[in-house]
């Protein structure tokens, strides 16, 4: 095996990336001090480079770097360009809302977008990696800067305390993933995904005769339930997005969960699909229902607006796992279904948080995060109540959103794939999640103050306008002209299926 | 090659056992720099059991993914340090119950 | 049973020898105490009490030991092969390096390094 430059160069957006956090490094050790504004800017330069190279080379076909064939480490396919896509804009879109933020909360550092940075780099080694070792390496990568992110508001005991219990948590699922890695390697003797699913499409007994293997996938899987935040694997979720910065919160709801899923559907269609009647699909399937359940029923009690929407992004995780669950059961359209929800998903939670963080006061606190105090200020800043209404929609699910269509694909995939009641269960979920959406609309348009006490007031910056901007803009795109991003995905998820074998 | 005399199940029990111990712990124990030792356990019962299968399969990449595993580690617990002193700094303790600013 | 049986008398063997050294200083070494010998030795930092406050940078300093200690074992089995990886292997390590020594330049330039 050698390294050719021509390797290294399909590489280019990952090198982009990579440059961009080491100089934004140096850039706050060496550079006037007194001049904050550009760290956001250097970051969002290198975004933007790094989604252009992503993108020109989309049609470009499949290459394998550093290893023979498919069993390669990195294997850079529609799919993993356009999950990279997804991942990029979601890290764009979270820098831009960050720098008024970050500013109020005193940690407008060269560290916090070099964090973002490099665990974009982590996620895009996530859905780029051919073996669970590489896998592995990206996920630390993420996490490790996201725990980081997650403290960053020194001083705040609420940031903290958030940072220790997300760390904790995942630390913890790092052990039981990182186990069943090995316990596949043993059994089958390669991390790849591909001998995975040479060695369990063998026989039909391969499983069955290898309690090492079994133990191992259903470890693996017990690890990305814990990074989805999926029940009964979440108790960390709520407090680490009501204690983390605002904008971190949002990144971490997608980017996290989506290089998480991304990953864990190329597991599925490469490797697990292979199986027929496996014994980790009704745990898939079990695992989907209650955290649909558990998710929205949380959010219905929350007064915290910051943890109900912590809540619906667990039950988000339990509706991209019932594409999960089809693409499991070898459903071809389950995929493409999984790939456009998240790429939804990741521009309404973004948008949401994004409004969050510009009314959020410079003081902060749980008081100010009550749904009361955001009483009326869809009249008092118009343009963001109507993006709030606009990512509401989305998120419960409506049209004429993203929201919709990415719902309207995962469940029509389950019903092909003969999970009509994992559909059901969706579609109750979905409606018992209307109430509280619209329960935040109902306080942003009312008329009197119910309660006097802190209100939020408005962070202006051109930056995170542009964000929230951008967000909207791209659910409604997702939600008017759906085919585009459908055909680009599909073609991703099929460029899986065809380089297995 | 030297024929191990220890059977290779052997090392895999030790490695599960380990896991277990450190999984356990990390439910059953309060203080944060405890639970963090236990988690540790777990990597490096994953890890053992990692040298074990190589040896078994005579592949050298099992060796290197420790490695690998080692320094991330590593980070890891530079991390993870570095938010418990800041824990404590403010509330002047580590365990996990007392944390409670956050309910709902 | 055979290969444990030899890492039994690796133990044994081991034990012996630390008891015996231990067992023989105290009893032939001479003896002299007084209140500065008493005092528990480390080296560098003045010895403290426990109950003090040690400075933060302390911790700071040991938690980047860690990491750039750990780095180094990368370097055995790259050095091992040196020869049979060619320039490729001496361009990885190169921007391997690079990257660690821009982490040292940003620590330092932090002050992470300074102990006052």
């Amino acid at each position: 095996m050698s390294i050719t430059l021509a390797d290294l160069a399909q590489l280019l957006p990952v090198w982009i990336l990579v440059a961009t956090g080491l100089l934004l490094l140096m850039y706050e050790v060496f550079a006037n001090q007194a001049d904050r504004s550009h760290y956001a800017n250097i970051s969002v330069v290198g975004f933007v480079l790094a989604l252009w190279a992503t993108y020109s080379s989309l049609g470009s076909g499949t290459a394998y770097l550093f290893g023979q064939g498919a069993t390669a480490p990195l294997i850079l396919d529609g799919f993993a360009r356009a999950g990279s896509l997804l991942l990029l804009s979601g890290g764009l879109i979270a820098t831009l809302l960050s720098p008024a933020y970050a500013k109020n909360a005193g940690h407008d550092t060269g560290e916090y977008y070099a964090l973002i940075v490099f665990a974009v780099v982590g996620m895009m080694v996530m859905v780029m990696a051919g073996d669970l070792m590489t896998f592995f390496l990206g996920l630390e990568t993420m996490s490790i800067a996201v725990y980081a992110l997650t403290g960053l508001r020194a001083g705040d005991a609420r940031s903290i305390e958030a940072a220790l219990k997300y760390f904790l948590m995942g630390a913890f699922a790092t052990g039981f993933l990182l186990f069943g890695i090995a316990m596949v390697y043993g059994a089958t003797g390669s991390v790849a995904l591909v001998d995975l699913a040479r060695f369990l499409s063998a026989s039909d007994s391969a499983l069955s005769a290898n309690p090492i293997l079994l133990l191992g996938v259903v470890l693996i899987l017990i690890g990305f339930a814990f990074k989805v935040a999926a029940v009964p694997f979440h108790m960390w979720a709520p407090d680490v997005y009501e204690g983390a910065p605002t904008p971190v919160a949002g990144f971490m709801a997608v980017g996290v969960k989506a290089a998480a899923f991304l990953a864990l559907l190329r597991l599925v269609m490469v490797a697990l699909g292979s199986v027929e009647a496996a014994p980790w699909l009704p745990m898939l399937r079990w695992v989907s229902i209650l955290t649909i359940l558990g998710g929205n029923l949380m959010a219905l009690s929350q007064s915290n607006v910051k943890r109900m929407l912590a809540y619906s992004s667990v039950s988000h995780a339990g509706y991209a796992m019932i594409g999960i669950v089809a693409a499991a059961k070898g459903e071809t359209t389950a995929g493409n279904a999984v790939l456009f929800y998240l790429t939804g998903y990741t521009f309404m939670t973004l948008g949401a948080f994004g409004v969050l963080a510009f009314l959020e006061r410079k003081e902060g606190g749980p008081e100010s995060e009550r749904f009361g105090a955001y009483a009326g200020v869809g009249f008092k800043h118009p343009a963001m109540g109507a993006a709030m209404v606009l990512f509401m929609i989305a998120l419960a699910g409506m049209p004429p959103t993203g929201g919709f269509f990415g719902k309207l694909y995962l469940f029509s995939a389950a019903i092909r794939a003969n999970e009509l009641p994992l559909a059901l269960v969706g579609i109750a979920g979905s409606l018992v999640s209307v109430y509280y959406y619209l329960r935040v609309l109902v306080h942003f348009y009312m008329r009197e103050v119910p309660e006097p006490g802190p209100t939020p007031t408005a962070t202006r910056s051109t930056q995170l306008s542009l964000g929230v901007a951008l967000s909207a803009a791209l659910i409604l795109i997702l939600g008017v002209f759906p085919s585009q991003w459908v055909q680009v995905s599909a073609k991703a998820v099929a460029s899986i299926a065809a380089a297995t074998f | 090659m030297i024929t191990p005399t220890i059977p290779i199940e052997h090392y895999l029990y030790l490695s599960i056992l380990l896991f277990s111990i450190g999984a356990i712990g990390v439910l059953l124990r309060r203080n944060a720099i405890v639970v963090f030792m236990c988690i540790e356990l777990m990597l490096n019962a994953a890890n053992l059991a990692l040298v074990t299968f190589a040896r078994y399969h005579g592949d050298a990449a099992g060796h290197i993914y420790v490695l690998l595993v080692m320094a991330v580690a590593a980070a890891e617990v530079a991390v993870g340090l570095a938010i418990m002193i800041q824990v404590f700094r403010l509330r002047r303790t580590v365990d996990v119950d007392e944390l409670r600013e956050m309910r709902g | 049973m055979g290969s444990y049986g030899t890492l039994l008398v690796l133990f044994v063997l081991a034990g012996g020898i630390a008891l015996v050294m231990f067992t023989l200083t105290h009893f032939l070494g001479p003896k002299a105490p007084n209140p500065t010998k008493d005092m528990p030795f480390e080296c560098g930092n003045i010895t403290k009490r426990f109950d003090q406050r040690v400075s933060v940078k302390f911790y700071i300093v040991a938690l980047l030991f860690i990491l750039f200690d750990m780095e180094t074992v990368y370097l055995y089995p790259w050095a091992v092969v040196y020869r049979d990886l060619g320039w490729m292997g001496f361009w990885s390590m190169v921007s391997f390096v690079s990257i660690l020594v821009l982490g040292l330049v940003y620590v330092w330039k932090k002050g992470a390094l300074d102990w006052e």
